[in-house]
């Protein structure tokens, strides 16, 4: 009966209701497909055949400093080595991981506020939090930026733990966690900030700069050591590194503008869906901008430099709110501190990333952040108690209810939200899972060294006029990833990323294999023509009919034309 | 008379950095609607514009800025187009709002170098020059300004002594200055709420003030909504709409605060830098609209980053500062301020306002960011012990403040050197042209070949007919402000830089060519104009007269 009543208490029935309301909300998750670099991840794991096949490019020292994301990487290999093309591994990993970060919010916020209530009220919105939802809904991102985030936090407890009792194991167990969550990804190098921050903070004990630096050399030391080897990656990699990092020419002007205008477009982002702001952002722009009314970029205009400047706005108004409340409540002072700074800080590792056509970063930039964005929601809550604690009873009833119900609300429409965005993925899953099944159906077997010609009668997909199928990478890479089983498709190919843009097409042959893709009838006639070793027999044409979504055998016509 | 030594020498020494300042307005002409005014004062000979029938209630509530423009009009009728007057009108009242807000300051801070420090930045803030450029409403911008200040001095008595009389002084104060322009009747609900404040006792204040919010909610949006519409029909403003002016009193207020204190060509060049590292796939998406994302949006976005910088020191001074109540009543006073530019300027080109609109709203700055420096300083003080420290603060902080004039006074200088250049142009050839034809015929027809983009802000023909105004040959209907009806009336097409044709109206009539064909095919047409023909030869910038035989074989000319 004991072990009964302790197992029911508050804390077990909050785990359970965020697990809930995390599988209510993502459940559909385990109904998607791989998108895009999921291919290319497969890819590298079928032409290499270890579980190393991520790390061959990277020395010891490389990976110790987190290059390749190492431990990110090696779950990803696992699961495409015995599980692949199944997203339920991930997804599972994905929830669980999701859960297990929004029990450490709650650990957090509960220690520092020490209500339960605000505790769990925070894991909700992070849980719910819709801006940040691409790190689920993106499978790639789920071996990197969720353990990413569980590390970081874990770190941060484990901090608390350390301030609250002293003992040195818990800060020696924080650095470890820290480092690696850097293993993971490197989104959480701004804790180099936040350690010192802690102390400031929430450290009742003198500090100086000195001493803080002193305290967490290790911190200072690893994060150098990580900058430095990524840098020298970066220079190695040479015009390549615009793949990744911003493309201007000026990179270090780039970077200090990022890092003045991403932490204060991205704090207010952080709470607001991107498509409530980019109609609120066209309403502004009609009435501050009109002159652009009749502009036919009129549209991209206002998502990107108009809902820039609205959420800058917002930013404002939100610190606003913020400052009033750091005022006028007095015991709340360094929780509202600490979360506003965190929340600006977890920005700057992605002050190198040039924004995509948007005000937004891509939506998984922000899942840290939403740790600080549920952490200024339970601050907001607990200013707000004590504010009115100090008034009447009532009064702080009222107050406590009315933010209760809007957070609530907030979590609900932020839920409603993602599960929309999820069944639009599904239905793309879906036409995906059927296009490959029908070619399978179709084509059980493929002829050596087989040649694909692909195409169809849509008028395009993701805004691309040209695309006729329903795939957002390169497809030759994906039905050699496809076919790899039938034992007739290079490895070297895979390995070396062949076909995997999006309109790439052509034909390699590497050690007595060969393998072809070609989406316009002009390109693959011309590469019968130069190429006389080619036989019409490795020719197999596929028509994808966008009305029906059917897959058809289109072979034979394809081979006439050739003769 | 020793109490008048130190007022003489300040309001001496202010006159002199004003015009240090200013000095240029004394080379500065008619640019844009002070033509406009001269051309309708020389028909009319007379103070009062054509379009000034008003009721004795209009004339009750300002409309038509009546005092300003009949005193500005007053000058226009004795020196015609000579901008002198109006320049020298300029610095001295500028001298004068100086001087006043020192007084305020001097109340507010009790400090004398403070009070200077403060009038001294009102002089040369460059942000606002354009009120005492524009000479076609400077006068009554200014003055407008005067009464308002004294209104508020007025007010500050009235907080001090508690003398009912000065409350009504300030309320018959600001109602002058309302008649000079409408642009400080944002003042009303501050005289308002500080009389509230200060007359009815503590007790009742919740009572009334309960009453008060009742009825302001009753009325509600709508009543706001209508308030603004009388507003906007009264003083003539165009484009009104409730919403926007609404976004407009949350945007301006903080995003210009950052205009007070930094150019705006600075701004402008920061922001394209900000564009071009930020933005750089919108060069070649569209360079069309490339200019005004520099000049609204880049604006915008840089304006916006430093007034919050700008907003959080001066919380931080709040938190500072001990005389809360004033600082609250200096930061309604700057939001305030803007109630008149956000419902007479509902959209903007750029990132900036008129930089005319921003006068009214220095006072508010300069007292606002004074009272943030002190508190800051104070607690600075607080905080540093050493005295050598304290001392090499002090030096900074007064070498920074030096500094900032003599900026300000270098950034006036090239905003106004412009304005010179373009105004020393039309000048020019006002001249040319007179001397060219010093008489024209009844009704003329204008012909300068190529001439149609001689001034930069109106047509060459209407030009032409403001420049012979007082010829009285030139038809009245174009020149007067109430012909709305009339084919000749300036708005129409005549303003505009393309416009050449022959317009009539009854017996008066006014044709401008620019193009030999469209001539030709004129006056080919209508031989019997040939009386009326006024021609001109545009040669590298400077225009010469053609004689009548000149211009008529022009038009006979064959193909």
């Amino acid at each position: 009966m004991k072990i009964f009543s302790k197992f029911l208490r508050i804390d077990t029935v909050f785990y359970a209701v965020l697990l809930i309301i995390i599988l209510f909300t993502y459940k559909g998750l385990f109904k998607t497909f791989f998108q895009q670099d999921e291919w290319a991840s497969m890819g590298i794991v079928l032409g290499h055949n270890t579980l190393l096949a991520n790390f061959s490019d990277y020395s010891i020292v490389q990976l110790l400093a987190g290059n390749g994301r190492v431990l990110g990487s090696f779950i990803t290999v696992i699961f495409d080595r015995y599980f692949p093309f199944e997203v339920a591994p991930f997804v599972l990993f994905a929830l669980i991981t999701h859960w297990l970060n929004a029990l450490l919010t709650y650990g957090i916020v509960k220690r520092i506020t020490r209500n339960k209530y605000i505790g769990f009220l925070s894991a909700l919105v992070f849980a719910t939090l819709y801006e940040s939802s691409g790190a689920l809904t993106w499978i790639s991102a789920h071996t990197t930026a969720l353990p990413n985030c569980l590390f970081l936090l874990l770190s941060m407890y484990l901090y608390f733990k350390y301030l609250d009792s002293k003992k040195n194991k818990y800060k020696f167990f924080s650095y470890v966690s820290f480092i690696v969550s850097l293993l993971f990804k490197e989104s959480s190098l701004f804790m180099i900030v936040e350690y010192p921050l802690l102390d400031i903070i929430f450290n009742s004990q003198k500090k100086n700069i000195l001493l803080l630096i002193k305290q967490h050399v290790v911190v200072f030391v690893y994060c150098a050591f990580m900058v430095i080897s990524r840098y020298v990656q970066l220079k190695s990699l040479g015009a390549n590194s615009g793949v990744f990092v911003t493309k201007d020419s000026n990179v270090f002007t780039s970077i200090l503008l990022h890092a003045a205008s991403y932490p204060v477009t991205s704090f207010s982002q952080t709470f607001i869906p991107s498509q409530l702001l980019f109609k609120v952002a066209s309403y502004y722009q009609m009435v501050s901008y009109s002159f652009l009314n009749t502009h036919p970029l009129q549209t991209a205009i206002q998502t990107i430099i108009v809902s820039d400047i609205l959420s800058t706005w917002l930013t404002l108004i939100l610190l606003l709110g913020l400052g009033i409340l750091w005022f006028i409540s007095k015991k709340e002072r360094k929780f509202l501190l600490f979360c506003v700074l965190f929340l600006f800080l977890s920005f700057l590792p992605f002050i190198a990333i040039d924004k995509p056509f948007s005000s937004y970063l891509d939506s998984r930039y922000y899942y840290i952040a939403s740790v600080g964005a549920a952490m200024i929601v339970g601050a907001y809550i607990a200013a707000v108690v004590d504010v009115g604690k100090r008034y009447s009873l009532i009064l702080q009833v009222i107050l406590a209810s009315f933010s209760v119900i809007v957070v609530l609300l907030f979590c609900w429409k932020n839920t409603q939200f993602i599960r929309r965005d999820i069944t639009q993925q599904i239905f793309i899953a879906d036409d995906r899972k059927n296009f490959l099944n029908q070619v399978k159906t179709l084509f059980p077997e493929i002829p050596n060294k087989p040649i694909f010609y692909v195409t169809g009668d849509s008028p395009g997909f993701y805004g691309l006029a040209n695309l006729t199928i329903p795939f957002q990478q390169g497809f030759g890479y994906t039905l050699m990833v496809w076919y790899w089983k039938s034992g007739k498709i290079p490895a070297e190919l895979l390995n070396n990323f062949y076909l995997w843009n999006l309109y790439e097409e052509g034909y390699k042959e590497e050690n007595g294999k060969g393998f072809g893709f070609f989406w316009k009838k002009d390109d693959l006639i011309k590469a019968f023509r130069s190429n006389p070793n080619l036989r019409q027999q490795q020719v197999i044409g596929l028509f994808y009919k966008g009305s029906t979504k059917d897959v058809m055998n289109i072979t034979d016509q394809i081979r006439e034309e050739l003769q | 008379m020793r109490r008048f030594i130190l007022p003489f020498v300040l309001f001496i020494c202010f006159f002199i950095i004003s015009f240090i300042t200013y000095k240029q307005l004394f080379s500065h002409g008619f640019v844009f609607e002070e033509w406009q005014n001269y051309g309708e004062i020389q028909v009319l000979n007379s103070v009062i514009p054509a379009n000034f029938q008003l009721s004795p209630v209009d004339i009750l509530l300002g409309r038509r800025r009546i005092i300003g423009t009949l005193l500005s009009n007053y000058i226009m009728l004795h020196f015609g187009n000579n901008a002198f007057p109006y320049a020298l009108v300029s610095i001295v009242g500028q001298t004068i709002n100086a001087f006043i807000l020192y007084y305020i300051s001097k109340r507010i801070f009790r400090k004398k170098t403070i009070a200077i420090s403060i009038a001294m930045l009102f002089i040369t803030i460059p942000i606002s020059y354009e009120a005492l450029a524009y000479f076609a409403t400077s006068l009554q911008t200014i003055f407008s300004v005067s009464f308002y200040l004294l209104s508020f001095s007025c007010l500050l008595i009235f907080v001090d002594i508690k003398k009912e009389i000065y409350i009504f002084l300030s309320f018959l104060l600001l109602y002058i200055s309302i008649l000079f322009k409408e642009s400080t009747v944002f003042f009303v609900p501050i005289l308002f709420l500080t009389a509230f404040y200060m007359v009815v006792p503590p007790k009742k204040r919740v009572l009334y003030l309960s009453i008060i919010i009742f009825l302001i909610v009753s009325v509600g949006i709508i009543g706001a909504v209508k308030y603004s519409q009388s507003y906007h029909a009264l003083y003539g403003l165009h484009q009104f709409s409730p919403i926007t002016t609404i976004v407009n009193m949350g945007i301006y207020p903080v995003i210009t605060i950052s205009h007070f204190i930094i150019p705006e060509r600075f701004i402008i060049k920061l922001g394209t830098y900000y564009v071009n590292n930020h933005y750089p796939f919108l060069g070649w998406i569209s360079p069309d609209i490339y200019h005004f994302i520099y000049s609204s949006f880049a604006a915008d976005i840089i304006s916006l980053f430093v007034g919050i910088f700008i907003w959080i020191v001066v919380s931080y001074s709040f938190i500072f500062s001990k005389r809360k109540k004033m600082f609250i009543f200096l930061l309604l006073l700057y939001f305030v301020s803007f109630i008149p530019i956000a419902l007479a300027q509902q959209q903007r080109s750029t990132g900036f306002l008129e930089r005319r609109y921003y006068y009214p709203v220095d006072a508010a700055f300069v007292l606002l960011i004074f009272f943030c420096f002190e508190s800051c300083y104070k607690k600075l003080l607080t905080i540093v012990k050493k005295r050598y420290i304290k001392i090499t603060v002090t030096t900074l902080l007064v070498c920074l403040l030096l500094f900032i004039y003599l900026k300000n006074i270098a950034v006036v200088h090239g905003e106004l050197a412009d304005q010179v250049a373009t105004s020393e142009r039309i000048r020019t050839l006002v001249s040319q042209i007179h001397i060219a034809h010093p008489v024209i015929p009844k009704n003329p027809i204008f012909y300068i070949e190529q001439g149609q983009d001689l001034f930069p802000n109106y047509g060459t023909g209407y030009m032409l007919g403001l420049i012979y105004a007082g010829s009285h040959n030139v038809p009245e209907a174009l020149l007067l402000s109430d012909n709305v009806n009339s084919p000749l009336y300036y708005a129409k097409e005549i303003w505009k830089k393309d416009f050449e044709g022959y317009l009539v109206d009854k017996n008066e009539a006014i044709g401008f060519f620019y193009n030999k064909k469209s001539l030709k095919s004129f006056m080919d047409k209508n031989k019997n104009l040939k009386d009326q023909l006024v021609g001109y030869r545009l040669s590298e910038g400077t225009i010469h007269g053609l004689s009548h035989d000149q211009v008529m074989s022009v038009v006979e000319q064959k193909e």
